[in-house]
């Protein structure tokens, strides 16, 4: 019996043993052609993506004319000059893949039964703006796979629809959200200004990640319009953690509008954590009118809103002289 | 034969071995069940990890504007060889907001006036929150004067590695902190990667730990393993192994399972609120590590929260491992030392309901298969071979047997092997392949029963709770090929020494199958 246990387990490791080795030999095969393949041809690629519009147009036919062993090689590495090139390269780059029909069969696979099938369709489509994918990829966001809903949300963000703006802040809109904030975000980012009022519109939104999503994306797009609505939010969100998020926005979007409402976030009367929110916001607000407050901080008992004080006068510009928190260093207390 | 032993020996021998034997085979099926778990587990992992990695794009992560910033920790005691090139890469590391907090923990050498001459540092009068408590003054800090290099030099007076790095979280700004030793390298995509779940999941994500592997041998090049090799030593070569199976097959099958408890406290990733909820590092306790990443488990199941704790699989950091015997013996007490007083500190987590997994899987598991793993592994040391010479096992019974546990021990490290070469495949020559298949056999002969008695002996000093011992940690420094500020090498033969504890010797991970 032991024996055979021996002998069974001895025979798993030569196995694994073997299928490591046959593993390593077949990659670097595949490797080595993969190479071989693109030194072959990079004089075609670059003329795609580099040459004048003639070249470039007779190095995609040339490319679309090869044969189909060569091309299932070439395929990742043309997907991949997607997100290298811009302008006119990249639109031979997309018309190349229309051509070899790859971009009908991301947008069938869009409907696949392998979550890996989905999700590489879908960030393929939106690495290649291609019309038409949206719909598809709005359906994926109630996807039952969370990657496959993440790559749905952010190829719509690459295609910078502004009527994807909605649909991807309901994405938000369940506890836990569907898709992660922070790809829901970068996707609002990419649709940019034309997504404005849409976020104009979710920033009382009753769950507090849409406010707060909401609320970042609207700092960093600097939309001076939100500025009220940020004031609002500022002052009287349930939640500190959008009522920070809303300090930092303001700071980012520089009206000094905004001003009033932060400094009245630096009181004691506010949550810590908006307290140095606030501060911060100031600091990178960057009104000369804030000066007096902040030096009246660096005083503070709360040691982080005094540094951070200090860190925004420092911001600001040169330091008057006495900049950094003035009370005495003080020993940190004991365990 | 049986009359060279006298009968009392051998009644004796055969009592416990009638006593032991069912309870022993128990033992060791369960054991060999849950190593077969968490392989199958890890397995799963990287093989899902490798299909979606082409759409994994973690590209985004430094671009998204909900990418929490993050705090590098760096406790430095006399790490004057590395320490300018150390900053300068974490400094480098791909990430969109990070700042670097380095803890001169009394250094006694020139680390810091290499900081302050290498980055123009002045010194600022920025108190320090007592956020976390500490014990060792901070006699000042330090920040560059072009106001625009995210660090921060803070020197105390030592107090030891843990005290260090509470101080370091109180001088930290940002919400994510992020523990790492001065002579550690990280891959340049270390940071983005092990941050990935909090961006992917910031409500629930609390902590996240990344992969260590052992450098010795690697190449270095400017501060960076640009290959992976093994190194020339075998004890060196095992311990690459053990890394291996710690952390491909064993935390990332308990991350799976949800029931990762032990996040290296040489790259691992916190919720800044979270860490000073729990009061930070224990400065008291040997295996900080762990018993960190188990007082965060406590505190979130006491709130009854919804939290997860998740290790990623690469990329990496670098730590160079011991290559002396006694500097791993003395590193192995220290390990199991620490386990017994975390698991002893906690026992009202074990078998509790409350905890969850944590309760009723994670620990008793280290209690049941890694504290009392080496009493048994050293007690059927000790009696196999007098069941031999008394005659109460037959020598081709006990060969099989033998075989048999070593055949499997060989199967969980080629495991391992397997899904490195499937997933990373950063080990490209072949002669380190079958190097590591060589070490999979040899370190089952003398390396596993040695180890079992430096750990028997870390769980007696634990019982006897004897005063903590630190020990000296002597860098043999990497194979560089550059070795001048850019690299992050450190020349041969560093000893690292600190009065109270040496930064670079308490930090390293635990790579038994965990």
């Amino acid at each position: 019996m032991i024996l055979a246990v021996f002998a069974v387990t001895s025979l798993v490791v030569l196995l694994v043993v073997a299928g490591v080795v046959v593993r390593r030999v077949t990659r670097r095969a595949q490797e080595s052609r993969v190479r071989r393949l693109s030194a072959e041809h990079r004089p075609l690629l670059l003329a795609l993506v580099a040459g004048d519009p003639e070249d470039a147009r007779d190095a995609a036919a040339a490319v679309a004319g090869l044969d189909r062993a060569s091309w299932r090689v070439l395929e990742p590495v043309v997907i991949a000059l997607l997100g290298k090139v811009r302008g006119e390269g990249r639109e031979e780059v997309v018309r190349l893949l229309g051509a070899r029909g790859v971009l009908a069969r991301a947008r069938a696979d869009l409907r696949g039964r392998s979550a890996v099938r989905r999700a590489a369709a879908a960030d393929l489509l939106g690495r290649a703006d291609a019309a038409g994918g949206a719909r598809g990829l709005v359906r994926l966001l109630d996807d039952r796979d969370a990657d496959v809903r993440q790559v749905a949300a952010r190829a719509l963000g690459r295609i910078a629809a502004p009527a994807a703006a909605p649909v991807l802040l309901r994405s938000l809109a369940t506890e836990p959200p569907r898709v992660p904030p922070a790809t829901v975000a970068q996707s609002l980012l990419r649709i940019g200004p034309a997504g404005v009022p849409d976020l104009l519109a979710a920033v009382d939104h009753p769950v507090a990640v849409v406010r707060s999503t909401v609320v970042v994306v609207l700092g960093r797009l600097g939309a001076t319009a939100a500025v009220p609505a940020l004031c609002a939010r500022l002052r009287e969100d349930a939640l500190t953690d959008v009522r920070c998020r809303a300090a930092a926005a303001l700071g980012a979007v520089g009206l000094p509008a905004a001003v009033p409402d932060l400094v009245a976030a630096t009181s004691t009367a506010s949550p810590s954590a908006l307290r140095i929110a606030a501060a911060r916001a100031l600091g990178d607000l960057g009104a000369s009118s804030t000066l007096p407050v902040l030096h009246a901080l660096l005083d503070d008992d709360d040691v982080r809103v005094a540094n951070e004080a200090g860190t925004a006068l420092l911001s600001l510009g040169p330091p008057p002289g006495d900049v950094a928190p003035r009370s005495t260093p003080a020993p940190v207390g004991a365990r | 034969m049986t009359a060279l032993v006298g009968g009392d020996v051998r009644d004796a021998v055969a009592m416990v071995l009638e006593l032991s034997t069912w309870p022993v085979l128990v033992y060791f099926l369960l054991l060999n069940s849950s190593y077969l778990v968490l392989i199958v587990l890890a397995g799963r992992d990287g093989a899902r990890g490798r299909r979606r990695a082409p759409f994994a794009d973690h590209e985004e992560t430094l671009s998204a504007p909900l990418t929490p910033a993050v705090s590098l920790l760096v406790p430095a005691h006399d790490e004057a060889a590395g320490i300018v090139a150390s900053v300068g890469a974490l400094l480098a590391l791909r990430y969109p907001r990070h700042e670097v907090v380095v803890v001169d923990d009394g250094s006694t050498d020139a680390t810091f006036a290499l900081l302050a001459d290498a980055y123009g540092l002045v010194e600022v009068t920025r108190r320090l929150p007592a956020d976390v408590p500490t014990t060792g003054t901070v006699l000042s800090v330090h920040e560059p004067a072009d106001g625009r290099t995210p660090l921060v030099v803070v020197r105390k007076v030592n107090s030891g590695r843990s005290d260090a790095l509470n101080v370091g979280i109180n001088a930290a700004r940002h919400e994510l902190v992020c523990f790492v030793d001065a002579d550690s390298l990280l891959d340049p995509d270390a940071l983005t990667v092990v941050a990935r779940p909090f961006v992917d999941d910031p409500a629930r994500v609390v902590a996240s730990g990344g992969v260590v592997r052992a450098v010795n041998g690697s190449r270095v090049v400017a501060g960076r393993v640009v290959e992976a090799r093994m190194p020339s030593g075998w004890l060196a070569r095992i311990q690459v192994m053990e890394y291996l199976r710690a952390f491909l097959l064993g935390r990332a099958g308990w991350s799976r399972l949800g029931c990762l408890v032990l996040i290296s406290g040489a790259f691992g990733l916190y919720r800044r609120d979270i860490v000073v909820q729990v009061g930070g590092l224990d400065p008291t306790c040997i295996g900080e590590d762990l018993e960190l990443c188990v007082a965060v488990h406590r505190a979130m199941r006491d709130e009854g929260r919804d939290y997860r704790v998740v290790a990623v699989s690469e990329p990496v950091s670098w730590t160079e491992v011991p290559a002396t015997r006694a500097v791993l013996g003395s590193q192995r007490r220290r390990w199991h030392r620490g386990l017994a007083e975390v698991l002893w500190r906690y026992r009202g987590m074990l078998g509790n309901p409350r905890y969850g997994r944590i309760g009723l899987v994670a620990l008793p598991y280290y209690v049941l298969f890694e504290l009392i793993a080496p009493l048994l592994e050293v007690v059927g040391a000790v009696l196999g071979p007098m069941a031999l010479v008394t005659g109460l096992l037959e020598p081709a019974r006990a060969l099989a047997v033998i075989l048999a546990v070593y055949a499997y021990a060989m199967f969980v490290s080629v495991a391992a092997l397997a899904v490195e070469e499937l997933s990373f495949h950063r080990y490209g020559r072949w002669r380190d392949l079958v190097v590591s298949v060589g070490v999979s056999f040899v370190e089952n002969v003398g390396y596993r029963q040695l180890t079992a008695w430096w750990r028997l002996q870390g769980l007696w000093a634990a019982l006897r709770r004897r005063e903590h011992v630190w020990g000296v940690m002597t860098r043999q420094g990497f194979d560089s090929e550059d070795l001048t500020p850019g690299s992050v090498a450190a020349p041969a033969s560093v000893a690292s020494r600190a009065p109270v504890a040496a930064p670079s010797a308490v930090a390293e991970p635990q790579p038994a199958l965990r």
